[in-house]
């Protein structure tokens, strides 16, 4: 899935999904590798959206009533 | 038929007032109007039906600038805050009937214990609908802001101390976490704060999909200023809020009505902020650990690999060696064999020589000579026939220590 598109819950979804299966399994050196990476990209992706933010609403755009 | 001139009749019953009532008396009352004009106050008082609502006693009554002081001096700004539109109270009146103006109370004194007694009251019932309606815990149970709140819409006056604090506390928080906030400006205080909020409420469930949460924060206040906050019609609206509303509206928790059917009620603006923080922090926390699992079993995995790799390594080794060994165990064997092979021949054949040097010993003719046996050679011919001679033939006939000639004189042979 395009990592832009992720929502949290499906980071951490995804996340629990490859610690489980790394747990339970002893996967091949290669797809170990590509789930490493793939959950550092996760994590990551979640650590930089935390602190960014896409659209700005902000305060511009308040009411002044 | 006699009459009486009105100004007659009214200063009659300006005796029978003045007379019966010559005390002042403490009356219950609603506020149900109140209109200040050069520091004096005049108000309509109401009763209501109970159950109907219906107004079935009505007065009017004043309060002179001086009396007005007074109550100032004893209540301070609760005294503004109690003289609203719809607020119960119990106040000590003179009622005095004028010829011109007719019948009046004259407030002198204000009993706020009662208004906040009446406000009690009013809060119990309130809660008392809500539990039976099942609204008390809605928002909590049917609302969820998700793993992260960063997008808030924000009810609150632009002006309130803890709108200030709020966004403060949010924007300069340490783990430097992005927000999106949106005021939806809003009286928190006085007899607007029911319609308003109520508007601003409408306003963010037609934009729920845009924010995670709603938060409901004002700075802190008295009990009375807060009691806008006690609104069945709020109470309700935020039970059944589409997601969840957080409340920072006070400086102790479980005042008001709404903080019993908000997802989250928290003292104060600031609480509100750590609170969304610290819900931020959890995932990330969350997250983090997760990666660190994942990395733990990673590894465990990769030793995994490099174990039965050292594994096959070592039984490589290890059967590489028994080969070895077994390949010089033989080679050992074999020469061992070889030599065993070698010397039992050698010394068999060893015996055999023995045995034909014995056998050549045994013919050698000095045996035979030593024994007292003669050899006799007819021209060199070793004779071992009576047929190789003749008479007369010279032998030569050799004996164990010499030889000697002999002639042959007779032959006889056997028969």
């Amino acid at each position: 899935m395009d990592i832009k598109k992720i929502s949290y819950e499906e980071a951490y979804n995804e996340l629990q999904q490859i610690a489980q299966d790394l747990e339970k399994h002893e996967l091949p050196v290669d797809s170990l590798t590509k789930k490493v990476e793939r959950a550092a990209e996760l994590m990551n992706y979640c650590k930089d959206k935390l602190r960014s933010i896409e659209g700005k609403l902000d305060d511009l755009f308040d009411e002044t009533e | 038929m006699e009459a009486y001139s009105l100004s007659e009749v009214n200063k009659y019953i300006k005796q029978v007032i003045a007379l019966n009532f010559q005390e002042t008396l403490w009356i219950k009352a609603e506020i149900s109007q109140i209109k200040e004009s050069r520091g004096q106050y005049y108000l309509e008082l109401v009763e209501k039906d109970e159950t109907t609502d219906e107004v079935v006693a009505k007065m009017n009554a004043a309060i002179w600038y001086k009396s007005y002081l007074f109550i100032r001096k004893k209540l301070g700004d609760l005294a503004d805050q109690i003289l609203q539109d719809g607020t119960s109270i119990q106040c000590k009146a003179s009622i005095d009937f004028h010829e011109k103006y007719g019948l009046k109370f004259t407030i002198e004194d204000i009993d706020p214990s009662y208004t906040f007694g009446q406000l009690e009251l009013e809060r119990q019932k309130t809660l008392q609908k809500l539990k039976e309606e099942n609204l008390l815990e809605k928002n909590k149970y049917n609302t969820s802001p998700g793993q992260v709140i960063q997008r808030i819409a924000i009810i609150s006056s632009k002006t309130a101390a803890g709108y200030i604090d709020f966004k403060e506390q949010l924007f300069t928080n340490p783990y430097t976490y992005a927000f999106e906030t949106k005021l939806f400006n809003a009286s928190v205080q006085g007899k607007n704060l029911e319609p308003e909020i109520l508007k601003c409420l409408d306003k963010v469930e037609a934009l729920k999909d845009q924010f995670d949460c709603v938060v409901i924060i004002r700075g802190g206040g008295s009990k009375l200023d807060l009691s806008g906050f006690d609104s069945y019609e709020i109470a309700k609206k935020v039970a059944n809020f589409p997601i969840p509303v957080l409340s920072g509206i006070g400086h102790e928790i479980d005042n008001n009505v709404i903080e019993f059917v908000v997802y989250k009620a928290l003292k104060t603006p600031t609480a509100v902020a750590n609170y969304i923080l610290d819900h931020n922090t959890e995932f990330e926390g969350s997250i983090l650990d997760q990666f660190q699992k994942i990395r733990f079993a990673a590894f465990q995995n990769i030793n995994s690999h490099k174990n039965k790799i050292t594994q096959f390594r070592n039984n490589l080794k290890n059967n590489s060696y028994l080969h070895l060994n077994k390949a010089a165990e033989s080679t050992k064997n074999i020469k061992t064999a070889i030599v065993y092979n070698y010397s039992r021949a050698l010394s068999e054949s060893k015996h055999q020589l023995e045995k034909i040097y014995q056998q050549i010993e045994y013919s050698n003719p000095q045996k035979i000579l030593d024994k007292g046996y003669s050899l006799n050679y007819k021209n060199n011919k070793l004779v071992s026939s009576t047929e190789q001679l003749e008479i007369g033939d010279q032998l030569t006939s050799h004996l164990k220590d010499g030889k000697m000639t002999v002639s042959v004189k007779s032959i006889e042979k056997n028969k």
